[in-house]
């Protein structure tokens, strides 16, 4: 463990800027003026009119929308802190959150950087990040950060720093060999002390050649000859590696708090498992079939990890867990509060961004380990603007309608912070802008077993209704409701395992759903016409039929469309055919497609609805 | 005897029956052989029109429409269908004008679109040049279709929208385009009279607008012109150039930048054609027009019998015969009519109904016209134009009875009393020809010389002055009475041979497409288009205003007759019955009945007959009696007047049977004897009229019972039928002046 720093004096903060937006941002706010605690805002173009901006006591506007123009800008945000006194900076997630230079820069002007010291960053934070972890558009941002171009596509690679000090610290890490022997006598003896199934790649490998996967021992020679050879073929080198694979894992982290007077303790594991892109979707605490002697087990070594790096303030230790065995190994360090610390918060009473306000000002931490109990289990679904249909494309717009009241209305009075919470930093008529993550809230729910939880979310999620823009509700409403996860039987392939029920397939409109569209489109016009014509003198006008009667042949108009589902080109032409009482409009539809030049014949008959 | 409690609703599920017009016409019997046989062949020549406006509507040909898009301007009916409000129906008239009409030239439609359609709400006359038929010139049936579209718009008050793109006058058929009072110039002074009347004229000008074609935009009240097409000038480049010798581009001339930035000839500077069209639209918008309805709405139904049983029940044979309360169940709201006049005059069939929720009287040809049934036409039409509602003849008719007996019966006067009354009917009058168009029958049936606001014909129809069949005859008999005076013989292969051409002549002429091509008509429809066609020109109709009461001229038709064949029949029959059965053959629902003890029950004061609770107690319904009660005939001399007073909501327990009895006879101890005329419906019917419904409707029929009555004693009528508030009751009074003493007029009693 890494020897307790020298303590300050205790410091009372009564000024702190946040240098974030959103969701958390509102959250940081909501916690300090509980405390008494003023805030400063930053803004960017794009979030003039944001909550956050309106929440805070100061807001000041530091640049243009794309976050490198603003959010990212050290200098400006510095500049600010100095400017409207701030005390403090709490930087959120993301942006700067984990940014060593900036907590560094903090440091040099004298202004407390809520969150972990430089060192404890530079060990075990952004370096590891592999690229696919990171949301769309966050991308390009983080890509300047990431040297290693072999980091940036593979996951669940450790920096070799933060292996070895892990290691050091006695904290599980996934075991190996990288050695020079490479005779297969000498790699059948490293491949029994891993553990089977074992992955053999190429040192020299990438892209899956020369990659193989003993199950057990008696495929290992084969598998290592085969792999060679290919790997001589593709890398002209055969130098092998080994490593544990683990097939199905789970995400399991733990929060972890340390202060700067030698105290760390463990707030119990989150399960994140269930992500898509790499990213999270729901989590829950505690992780669920974990026994308190795994739980014990897994925070303690959560902890040695958090005092190994000299840790303070609040980070989360994430560990890949086989669920068989119930093995955990350490993943990464995130050196920062996480999206989703609220479940944490939950089960153990807390609120942690009160208790990030005390370490930073140098109070101990308000609880020690035998005071922390785990009470309940909580969830925590994102709800994102986002195409659940295109691969999870953010789609950012205008939420024309948002209202949650549902949720209150659902669970009463029992609304709060060990409920149902819902965290979101955009309100209704908000854009949910292209430049920043496109989450519109946290959903958070409490319940005394992970049953009621659950059933909560589920009912919470119903209750959520947001229009104007795609969202993940529905594919969230999916996920909560499916019988595997309702067992608890996660892992990091949840939603590609179970992608026919979470992802039902768009069923694709056959194109006579499209010609009846396309009918309801010009029935549409016609009931206009006769709702206009009702509020006049001449309310049963055979002129408002909108049948567009023509004596003795049919009015035709087309219509050009893409469907979206296979994105095919039509033209399609209706045809009024004339029909003698004016209540059937009978249309016949002519689809052609472009591509195959092909036409399609429909006859449609539809009721006007005339009076 | 009913009591409050359960009189309400009694009450109003009655009422609503009662109101409601009764349904007519019956299911067709689709498996009977004629009717199979006439559904297949009015198919037929259903699809045949439908072939030809199918080509027609393609207008001058692929090359020329090709040359003219690619000039990125639309086609005429492109820019209509644009130009209407999405969805509007557009009730394109004389698609056939033109039709081989001008030997090889084919000018389909006449080169130019007109017709009426919605444009932002207003129902508009839209007339659009096709400039693909003969570079949109205007040859003689071009004038005139161009002419009857303003016509209608005048008659109709419906803003003209003219989409302009023609070469002007047809120059080889100058003499038939040009000197003419309903010629070519005869457009402007409709466009300047009609902008007088205050409706609206725009123009909208997409291609050349030459020399007289000049006046179209100029004499609009607002007009648009599209950049690089649209050109307006006196004279063209190639006249400039021999004139003075001046060389300039059309463009430089009369273009768009010229006309809306220098000579301010147009308002609106559109780019394309589209953007003229959006243009056109906003001007509508603007032109504050607001359809005000001057007849009452009901809700609309629609029929009970599928409209393409039309083709099975008429068939394209005129020698079948069909009802055509048939047709009229096809074509009306809920296939609703109110029957006038049911049994008498039964060729021709007359009654009340609705389409789209107007009122529509509508008389029908069910046979050749006798004297009774042009008598009851001409009555018909006088109701419908003092009530103003719009009449509607469904013609099918080979013209009047001849013979013999007919003349005998004056025919010619009877006839002439329909004919007058259709043309002098003020109401818009609308007909359809759906089957023979012969001869007088056609006046009487509002052919196109009776100015019906619009004129269809089914495609099985026919027009000629008589059939083939009988011309041809007619002329055989001359020719051979001819031959004969030259001493000559006739044979039979010679009449035939003599004949052929002319009936191959009739069948020719008589044609709905002969008839078209020709404008003698607005369009030859689909049959089972003929509710959807009559409902839009009916509703066309209604964006103009017409007098209710108009003057007959010298025919009080109808009014004299029934009177006067009750009195006649007095004289004849001793006895009550006797006269009600002969009433009753002759198809009269009003008989007379004799009432006792009548002057026991009359409220006399002063010079006023009080009749309101006469009905109350006789329990006969309401009963107006004008009579010889010893009282009245006693103070009734010569200059005197008096009033008759009755109420036509009487509360009593029967209710207020709306009816009227004029008396005559009987003067003497036996006491008074009277004729009671108790309207259309049978007694038992009259328990549960509404209060309040007002007798005015029932008392219109009757003025010629009243009149016949009092001419018989030779009274006059000075008033009738003053509604006032007496008492807080509407009522209803008759005031009667005596031109002589009534004991003298009285004639004997025959008792």
């Amino acid at each position: 463990a890494a020897p307790a720093k020298a303590a300050e004096p205790v410091k009372r903060l009564e000024k702190i800027l946040i240098a974030n937006r959103g969701e958390i941002a509102c959250r940081v706010m909501q916690t300090a003026k509980r405390m008494g605690i003023k805030t400063v805002a930053v803004y960017s173009d794009a979030d003039r009119d944001s909550m956050h901006v309106q929440m805070a006591d100061e807001a000041f506007h530091i640049g243009p929308p794309p976050a490198l123009q603003s959010y990212l800008r050290q200098n400006s945000i510095l500049d600010v802190a100095k400017r409207s006194g701030a005390q403090a900076i709490h930087p959120g997630y993301g942006f700067l959150s984990e940014n060593a230079t900036f907590a560094d820069l903090c440091q040099q002007e004298g202004i407390v950087f809520i969150g972990p010291p430089p060192s404890a960053i530079r060990d075990m934070g952004i370096k590891s990040l592999p690229l696919s972890k990171v949301s769309g558009h966050f991308k390009d941002v983080w890509a300047d950060f990431i040297s290693d171009p072999q980091m940036r596509e593979t996951p669940f690679e450790i920096s070799s720093k933060a292996k070895a000090i892990m290691i050091a610290a006695n904290v599980p890490v996934v075991p190996g060999y990288h050695g020079d022997g490479q005779s297969l006598e000498e790699l059948r003896l490293e491949a029994d002390k891993i553990g089977f199934p074992v992955m053999i790649k190429a040192v020299l490998g990438g892209g899956g050649k020369g990659m193989r996967i003993a199950k057990t021992g008696d495929d290992f020679d084969e598998a290592v000859e085969s792999a060679r050879r290919e790997a001589k073929q593709a890398f002209n080198d055969d130098a092998l590696l080994l490593e544990r694979y683990v097939q199905r894992p789970r995400h399991v982290e733990v929060q972890v708090f340390a202060d700067a007077h030698g105290n760390a303790v463990y707030l119990f594991e989150r399960d994140c498992s269930v992500q898509r892109r790499h990213q999270k979707v729901i989590e829950e605490a505690p992780g669920p079939g974990l026994t308190p002697e795994d739980r014990k087990a897994i925070g303690e070594a959560a902890v040695r990890a958090a005092l190994a790096v000299g840790y303070r303030g609040a980070g989360t230790v994430e560990f890949i867990m086989i669920p068989e065995t119930r093995e955990f190994f350490f993943m990464e360090m995130n050196t920062r509060l996480q999206v989703e610390h609220p479940v944490s918060e939950m089960i153990t009473g807390t609120d942690l961004v009160e208790w990030q306000i005390r370490v930073a000002g140098n109070e101990t931490l308000p609880l020690a380990q035998e005071d922390i109990k785990l009470n309940g289990h909580a969830f925590e679904a994102r709800i994102y603007a986002e195409d659940t249909d295109a691969n999870f494309m953010p789609a950012p717009g205008k939420l024309e309608h948002l209202d949650v009241s549902g949720i209150a209305r659902l669970f009463g009075g029992d609304v709060g912070p060990n409920s149902v919470r819902v965290e979101t930093g955009v309100r209704e008529k908000d854009e949910v802008s292209i430049y920043y993550d496109p989450m519109i809230a946290k959903l958070v729910t409490w319940g005394p077993d992970r049953q009621t939880a659950l059933a909560k979310l589920t009912q919470s999620l119903a209750e959520f209704h947001v229009a104007g823009l795609p969202t993940n509700v529905n594919f969230l409403l999916r996920l909560a409701k499916h019988e595997a996860f309702k067992a608890g039987d996660v892992s990091t392939y949840f939603i590609d395992e179970h992608k026919d029920d979470v992802l039902p397939a768009k069923p694709t409109a056959p194109l006579t759903a499209v010609v009846k569209g396309v009918v309801g489109i010009f029935l549409r016009v016609a009931a206009e016409e006769v709702e206009k014509s009702r509020r006049s003198e001449d309310k049963f006008s055979p002129w408002a039929a909108g049948d567009s009667f023509r004596s003795c042949h049919a009015m035709k108009k087309s219509l050009k469309l893409r469907l979206r589902d296979t994105g095919s080109h039509h033209i399609i032409i209706v045809s009024y055919l004339n029909c003698a009482y004016s209540q059937i409009a009978k249309f016949r539809v002519s689809s052609l497609i472009e591509r195959k030049k092909t036409f399609e014949e429909h006859e449609v008959s539809e009721k006007l609805i005339l009076r | 005897f009913v009591t409050e409690s359960y009189r309400i609703p009694v009450r109003r599920c009655l009422h609503q029956q009662f109101d409601r017009a009764p349904i007519i016409g019956s299911a067709a019997e689709v498996n009977d052989e004629t009717y199979k046989d006439n559904h297949k062949k009015m198919e037929q020549v259903v699809k045949e029109l439908r072939t030809a406006v199918a080509k027609i509507t393609l207008g001058g040909g692929a090359k020329a429409v090709e040359r003219h898009l690619s000039k990125g301007k639309m086609l005429a009916r492109q820019r209509i269908d644009a130009l209407l409000d999405p969805g509007s129906p557009f009730l394109e008239l004389s698609q056939l004008a033109g039709f081989k009409l001008y030997g090889d030239e084919e000018v389909p439609a006449g080169g130019i679109v007109t017709g009426i359609g919605r444009i932002c709400g207003t129902e508009c006359m839209v007339v659009a040049n096709d400039a693909t038929v003969k570079g949109g010139t205007y040859y003689p049936v071009t004038v005139k279709k161009h002419l009857r579209a303003q016509e209608i718009a005048e008659e109709n008050r419906l803003p003209c929208v003219y989409l302009v793109d023609s070469g002007g006058a047809n120059l080889p058929r100058q003499a038939e385009v040009f000197p003419d009072k309903l010629h070519f110039g005869r457009i402007f002074f409709n466009q300047a009279n009609m902008s007088a009347k205050g409706i609206a004229q725009i123009a909208v000008v997409m291609g050349s607008c030459t020399a007289g074609g000049a006046y179209v935009p100029s004499m609009a009240d607002e007009s648009v012109i599209v950049r690089k097409e649209g050109t307006i000038f006196l004279g063209g480049p190639p006249l400039v150039k021999a004139a003075t010798g001046e060389e300039i581009s059309a463009e430089e001339l009369g273009g768009a930048d010229l006309h809306c930035g220098t000579s301010g000839v147009t308002d609106h500077y559109a780019v394309d054609d589209e953007h003229a069209i959006f243009l056109t639209r906003r001007i509508v918008e603007n032109l504050n027009v607001r359809k005000r309805l001057n007849v009452t709405l009901r809700d609309v139904e629609e029929p009970l019998y599928p409209a393409d049983e039309l083709y099975g029940i008429v068939g394209t044979s005129l020698s079948r015969t069909f009802d055509v309360r048939e047709v009229i169940a096809r074509i009306v709201d809920g296939s609703r009519f109110v029957e006038f006049k049911q049994r008498y005059g039964d060729t021709l069939v007359t009654g009340f109904s609705r389409l789209y929720g107007y009122p529509l009287g509508i008389i029908g040809n069910n046979g050749v016209l006798f004297s009774e049934s042009a008598q009851k036409g001409a009555h018909f039409i006088q109701l419908c134009a003092k009530r103003g509602i719009p009449l509607l003849f469904l013609q099918n008719i080979t013209g009047f009875m001849v013979g013999r007996d007919a003349e005998a019966g004056g025919i010619a006067k009877h006839g002439a009393k329909m004919v007058t009354a259709v043309a002098c009917a003020q109401v818009p009058k609308l007909t359809m020809i759906i089957g023979g168009s012969y001869g007088a029958g056609n006046y009487g049936m509002c052919g196109r010389s009776y100015s019906p606001r619009f004129m269809w014909m089914w495609p099985n129809a026919k027009i000629s002055v008589m059939g083939g069949e009988q011309a041809a005859n007619v002329l055989a008999q001359v020719k051979r009475d001819q031959l004969s005076r030259e001493g000559k013989e006739f044979s039979e292969q010679e009449e035939a041979k003599f004949k052929a051409p002319i009936l191959a002549r009739y069948e020719a002429e008589g044609s709905p497409y002969y008839a078209s091509a020709r404008l003698w008509d607005d369009g030859v429809i689909d049959p089972a288009d003929s509710r959807k066609v009559l409902g839009l020109g009916l509703s066309a109709v209604m964006n103009s205003a017409w007098d209710e009461l108009p003057n007959f001229g010298n025919a009080e038709l109808f009014a004299l007759t029934y009177g006067a064949l009750v009195a006649q029949m007095v004289k004849d029959h001793e006895n009550v019955d006797d006269v009600n059965r002969q009433l009753e053959r002759m198809g009269y629902n009003i008989g007379i009945r004799l009432i006792e003890d009548f002057s026991a029950r009359q409220n006399l004061t002063g010079r006023c007959v009080d009749l309101r609770d006469t009905a109350d107690k006789l329990k006969t319904g309401f009963q107006m009696y004008l009579g010889c009660t010893p009282a009245l005939s006693n103070w009734s001399s010569a200059g005197d007047e008096f009033s008759l007073i009755f109420d036509p909501s009487s509360s009593s327990a029967l209710g207020s049977g709306v009816g009227v009895s004029s008396v005559t006879g009987g003067q003497g101890n036996a006491g008074p004897w009277s004729l009671s005329a108790s309207g259309a419906l049978p007694m038992t019917e009259f328990v549960e009229l509404p209060p309040n419904l007002g007798n005015l409707k029932f008392c219109n029929m009757l003025p010629g019972v009243i009149r016949g009555a009092c001419e018989m004693v030779q009274l006059d009528v000075t008033s009738w039928i003053v509604q006032d508030q007496l008492k807080g009751d509407p009522v209803t009074e008759l005031r009667v002046k005596f031109n002589r003493r009534l004991e003298d007029a009285i004639p004997a009693g025959e008792d």
